[in-house]
């Protein structure tokens, strides 16, 4: 039965009949699957794990905050795909200042590469991660960014970190901090 | 577009050994720097209107599938989301790039890819004991709505967010509801008798994804698609236009 279920299957159809594009599928099969054992991620090769692992309320949660020449920026104040780019590299830069600078390569391949030679694992290292000299050059990207999805020319940006509790279901703010000001 | 990002300075490369490649050898640069990102976005959109220019060739829809793989990398590096409903974008033009009878092969592999997004999703959450955890919405809502409930805490959807934190067994019901939608994909390998109510179902998680989320993957929908039943209805019109007739007979020899 299951012999027949396979020789019916559509890849072993596609074999039978297009032996190349038959090919083809069956190496993408099979890297698809090497990619899901390994839990590797190498693009077009993607595993669908969002929300999979266990997730629990956190005692506090951050918000990040933007001000454009005084003036408070939300991401719905953006085009859809601009807010999310302008916002998500927000949260980018608050969890490089939460780790003190450390970026997130670090760890990852010292736990799945670290049988590569030393030098080369600091090279990975160095070329992957945020350079914290930088940082200026980032709050001029975003008084750029800013003005292009705004509208109009923006010439100063501050950026805030503000940590919340939730009390009762609803969210209460705890502390502001300014992570960046250009 | 590229050429709109403003050459940006913090990526993120993820955990992704192709970003990884493309950090390493300068591309993501490369492709946003100012003159370079334009001749890209020009390309890019020139490809797609010759496609729809001359719908019998395949050149233009192979050079699509390259530059938009190619834009996913690099605007994703920069968006710091690894936000892979884009490779629909991808998966979208690739029966383009080839010729009848291939071109029906590859669309039909589209959709088997399809079942494998839903089926995979619903599976990790199986295996990975996310299912199990009844405070799995309280912590998604608490981490992903903070914006909403602050901004617009009068609104409708503040009220039904608020509402789900309050009614735990609520939100968990429609998370495990959700583990089951997906996972019921299965029976796409199996059979293709039930594509239309997983194209259905497929539309219900979108919907469901919206209201519990805010997340909404169009690229997704797109893909969806597959699962109508192209067969039967291109069939039915067959029988009525002489002109697919005509069409069909020589195409699909």
């Amino acid at each position: 039965m299951l012999r027949d279920f396979l020789r019916n299957s559509f890849l072993a159809r596609v074999l039978r009949t297009d032996r190349a594009l038959g090919f083809f599928f069956a190496l993408f099969v099979a890297i698809q699957l090497l990619a899901q054992v390994l839990t590797a991620e190498v693009t077009p090769f993607f595993l669908y794990g969002m929300y999979s692992d266990p997730i629990h309320p956190s005692p506090t949660y951050v918000r990040m905050t933007c001000e454009a020449d005084g003036k408070p920026v939300s991401q719905e104040d953006l085009p859809r795909y601009a807010g999310e780019l302008f916002f998500s590299t927000l949260y980018r830069l608050e969890a490089l200042e939460a780790a003190q600078g450390a970026d997130l390569f670090e760890p990852f391949i010292n736990e799945r590469l670290g049988f590569l030679p030393g030098p080369l694992k600091g090279r990975l290292v160095r070329d992957l991660s945020f350079d914290p000299a930088n940082k200026p050059a980032l709050g001029a990207w975003m008084s750029r960014y800013l003005s292009r999805s705004l509208h109009r020319p923006v010439n100063s940006v501050v950026i805030a970190r503000e940590a919340y509790r939730y009390e009762n279901a609803r969210p209460v703010r705890i502390s502001t901090e300014v992570l960046l000001r250009h | 577009m590229l050429s709109q990002l403003e050459a940006p300075v913090l990526g993120n490369a993820y955990k992704d050994f192709t970003f990884w490649g493309f950090e390493l050898l300068g591309l993501t640069n490369f492709f946003t720097s100012p003159g370079w990102s334009l001749a890209f976005d020009l390309l890019l959109t020139a490809s797609v209107v010759l496609a729809l220019i001359f719908p019998r060739g395949v050149l233009f829809p192979r050079i699509y599938c390259v530059a938009i793989l190619m834009y996913f990398i690099v605007h994703t590096t920069y968006a710091n989301h690894h936000y892979r409903p884009i490779i629909g974008l991808v998966l979208a033009g690739t029966p383009f790039a080839f010729r009848m009878p291939r071109s029906y092969t590859v669309f039909q592999a589209v959709r088997y890819y399809v079942l494998f997004i839903y089926t995979s999703a619903g599976l990790y959450k199986i295996f990975r004991g996310s299912w199990v955890n009844t405070d799995q919405m309280t912590g998604i809502i608490e981490n992903t709505q903070l914006e909403l409930l602050l901004l617009h805490s009068d609104g409708w959807h503040a009220h039904f967010f608020t509402w789900l934190l309050e009614h735990q067994w609520a939100s968990w019901g429609l998370f495990l509801l959700a583990v089951w939608m997906e996972t019921v994909f299965l029976i796409g390998y199996f059979t293709k008798r039930w594509d239309l109510w997983l194209f259905c179902t497929a539309i219900s998680l979108h919907i469901g994804f919206y209201l519990t989320m805010r997340f909404f993957a169009f690229e997704l929908i797109v893909l969806d698609l597959t699962l109508l039943p192209w067969d039967r209805l291109f069939r039915r019109a067959q029988h009525r236009s002489l002109a697919l007739r005509w069409w069909c007979a020589k195409e699909c020899r």
